[in-house]
């Protein structure tokens, strides 16, 4: 189970459109941050395969209109879907 | 509100991001980040280039389950990279190397052999033999090591007291020698020193970025993201991309620079003497610091003595500096115009003027970056001193957002280089 969490840099003008592009990969969400060209990121996966969280982070950086990916955070615990899934509180 | 252990982790990486960025979130979407993930926080460096940042890294039940930039790093102020990602990857990845493996055929060490798993005895052994049995064949030159950058200050030392202390050998070859021989060339005959003055507050502070084919989009994203910001709020800030190729750092680019290879030579003669022409020299800064001087020119390649381009050379192996004075120089770069320099480039004119007027202009302070293309191009050494030249001849050096910046790849290529055999030797 991976989640991860990106600042993309597009120029301010584009980032509803590069916003909107991003989101069309499977797992990738766009949280804020359009106003400013920062796009504040989170990919996930489901673990069931190897890195293809990696590849999609890769390939965020050759979307048109991105200027710059950039990781802040990464979560690659290793507990079940059920485990990750319970609710906490 | 009822929530799932995912969208509490997912929470945190968001707010983190958005801690970075300074981008305000609906409250809505971080109150949910609020309580204790079970993860523990410590720090550590990340190893794998040369930028040189910190990253934190979480433990859950002893083992490494998330990362992320430290915020409070000033280089990289909580920024991370796809190459921090795989921080905890590879500590647990199945085909890490846990044992001696040695070749061997019929149960016996075989250089065509299959590797097979070893004892720890084993593997010293046949490396002490086969190590005695070549001194002993050749003599201390026919054993050697190749270090690497990736190699800790601690292992680089192990090694050269190894090599020379224990096999009284020379033959200590370091990723420096490979990677950034020429960077040294280019120092020791401008500064007399080894080491890039500037640091990576430049980012912030300078006007214009030059990259002399760096890719930094793709190679430093850390600092190309620090520059990405910098151009993206600061009035009047630009980029000139210079690169045989086209590559992500265009995408961000005002003045983007495709130019045939070996052609940067002319570029930035060029633009010295655009700046001599328009008088946009700082002669005060001259006068202080600057000595000008002439080097030998067709002095072949470094190759073998026999090797044909060795001997169509006039004065291969040579480099001499002959002392001149500025206007002599001047009149060795008149022969860079701007015609000259299209032509021989395949850049635009108005390009290559636009780059000239940002360097010459007094008011601008301008940083210049470079990484392997310039400092492995057959010309590394001249191709470094002609874009300290420029430096130089304006002023714009060791200031605040101004100056020559050749980026490293490596986390510890000068550390195993030169601390290990200069100064704990």
């Amino acid at each position: 189970m991976n989640i991860c969490s990106l600042i993309v840099h597009t120029h301010p003008e584009r980032g509803t459109d590069v916003s909107r592009r991003l989101e069309t990969f499977k797992g990738v969400e766009v949280h804020g941050g359009r106003e400013n060209g920062k796009l504040i990121v989170t990919v996930e996966d489901e673990g069931e395969t190897i890195s293809p969280i990696s590849d999609t982070m890769n390939a965020l950086r050759d979307v048109d209109g991105v200027v710059s990916t950039i990781l802040i955070y990464h979560y690659g615990g290793e507990e079940s879907m059920e485990e990750i899934n319970r609710e906490i509180n | 509100m009822k929530l799932t252990r995912r969208e509490f982790i997912k929470s945190n990486a968001i707010a983190a991001a958005a801690s970075v960025a300074g981008v305000t979130l609906p409250a809505s979407v971080l109150q949910a980040a609020e309580g204790d993930d079970g993860i523990r926080w410590d720090k550590a460096a990340c190893r794998y280039c040369g930028t040189g940042c910190s990253v934190l890294m979480g433990v859950k039940d002893g083992k490494v389950v998330a990362s992320q930039g430290d915020p409070d790093a000033p280089v990289n102020k909580g920024l991370n990279c796809i190459k921090g990602y795989f921080l905890p990857k590879i500590l647990y990845g199945e085909d890490r190397l846990t044992q001696p493996l040695l070749r061997k055929t019929n149960g016996k060490f075989d250089k065509n052999g299959k590797f097979e798993a070893v004892s720890w005895d084993e593997a010293f052994d046949v490396m002490a033999e086969k190590w005695k049995a070549a001194l002993k064949a050749k003599g201390p030159s026919a054993v050697g090591i190749f270090g690497s950058g990736q190699w800790t200050v601690w292992e680089g030392y192990a090694a050269s007291k190894f090599i020379k202390a224990g096999l009284r050998s020379n033959n200590l070859d370091p990723n420096a020698r490979h990677c950034m021989a020429s960077a040294v060339g280019g120092f020791m005959r401008a500064f007399g020193i080894d080491e890039p003055m500037g640091c990576y507050d430049d980012l912030e502070h300078a006007d214009v970025f030059v990259l002399w084919g760096a890719n930094m989009a793709e190679m430093h994203p850390i600092l190309w993201s620090r520059l990405t910001d910098t151009r993206l709020t600061k009035p009047g800030c630009e980029v000139h991309v210079l690169s045989t190729y086209t590559h992500r750092c265009f995408e961000l680019a005002d003045n983007p620079m495709i130019f045939t290879p070996q052609t940067d030579l002319a570029i930035a003669n060029y633009i010295a003497n655009y700046i001599i022409q328009h008088k946009a020299y700082n002669q005060d800064f001259i006068d202080k610091h600057v000595n000008f001087n002439a080097t030998t020119t067709d002095i072949g390649y470094g190759l073998r003595p026999e090797h044909p381009l060795e001997q169509a050379a006039k004065n291969a192996g040579k480099g001499k500096f002959n002392k001149v004075g500025f206007d002599e120089y001047a009149k060795l770069v008149s022969e860079y115009t701007l015609d000259k320099a299209h032509q021989m480039s395949g850049v635009p004119k108005e390009n290559l003027e636009r780059l000239a007027k940002a360097y010459a202009d007094p008011n601008k302070k301008v940083t210049s970056y470079w990484t392997m293309g310039m400092n492995q191009h057959t010309r590394g050494v001249w191709m470094n001193g002609l874009v300290y030249n420029i430096h130089l001849l304006t002023g714009k050096i060791s200031q605040p957002g101004s100056g020559p910046f050749s980026l490293t790849g490596q986390p510890s290529a000068c550390g195993t280089a030169r601390d290990c055999r200069q100064i704990w030797w």
